[in-house]
């Protein structure tokens, strides 16, 4: 029998690696990188703060970059490693957000910084596509119902509550979150 | 003769792209041009946003490696955005 062994092999971006996940959060400090996106930063806020009052971390930055349409700039970058020990990204909710979103959490998952991206139920799916291509495919995406834009104040916060348990479990990688974390039925 | 790859088995690996291109109101039309080839041609809706849209090469990439996971090989992907000549 002859074994006739094909040459093509597979073309891509290597597999990186989640930064380490920290078992504790008690003491840590949480950023937020806001893209500017309607609501992004409020949302992304509320879980912030959220995920600090019930584990003893501290909101430490909310910071934005120029536009959810590129990279976070390289002094925001910079701001982020210096002043924080976990991140949450976003808001993935449009399809060059979504990329550039998702650049950006590689990036700081590089850096060793555990970063959780904040998508709507729309756009999980590419922002886990993007994070592979960058590498990554096991990206911590967190995701809420949406819309962002237009959503109340009450909406957006229903949605943050809902949201935590998840936010905690990825940032201390005991979940993959692939699930789309429902706000509570206020009845 | 040439082997082809069913049209049926692009659409269905180009499915999770075109659903994100949805997501904002981009149709994803795909053309079997060759036998590792396609040219993609994204269509704008009455609520697309131009802002919005994937950039050009991620959508490609994105393409490729799903393409590549249908049949291995060196896939060609012409992508064609609103605004390109011949792209409605």
């Amino acid at each position: 029998m002859i074994e006739i062994l094909s040459p093509e092999g597979r073309v891509g971006t290597a597999a990186k690696q989640l930064a380490p996940s920290p078992e504790l959060l008690a003491g840590k400090r949480i950023a937020v990188l806001d893209n500017l996106k309607p609501h992004a930063g409020y949302i992304q806020g509320a879980i912030a703060r959220l995920v600090a009052e019930r584990t003893g971390a501290a909101v430490s930055l909310e910071i934005a970059k120029v536009s959810a349409a590129l990279p976070a700039e390289p002094e925001v970058m910079e701001r982020l490693r210096a002043e924080a020990d976990l991140v949450i990204t976003g808001s993935a909710d449009c399809g060059s957000c979504t990329s550039w979103s998702a650049y950006d959490t590689v990036e700081l998952e590089q850096l060793g910084i555990p970063t959780v991206l904040l998508a709507t139920a729309g756009f999980t799916e590419l922002a886990r596509q993007v994070s592979g291509l960058y590498g990554l495919p096991d990206a911590r995406v967190l995701t809420v119902p949406g819309p962002l834009g237009g959503s109340s104040d009450a909406a957006l916060d229903a949605m943050a509550d809902a949201a935590v348990e998840t936010a905690l479990a990825l940032f201390t990688g005991t979940a993959d979150a692939n699930s789309v974390t429902a706000p509570k039925d206020p009845s | 003769m040439t082997a082809t790859t069913p049209d049926d088995a692009l659409a269905t690996a180009l499915a999770p792209l075109a659903a994100g291109l949805a997501a904002d109101d981009y149709r994803l039309d795909i053309a079997h041009t060759g036998e590792f080839a396609v040219t993609l041609t994204v269509v704008a809706g009455p609520g697309a946003c131009a802002d919005c849209l994937v950039p050009r090469d991620i959508t490609r990439r994105m393409a490729e490696q799903r393409l590549a996971e249908v049949r291995r090989g060196a896939w060609t992907v012409d992508v064609r955005y609103p605004g390109d000549p011949t792209t409605p």
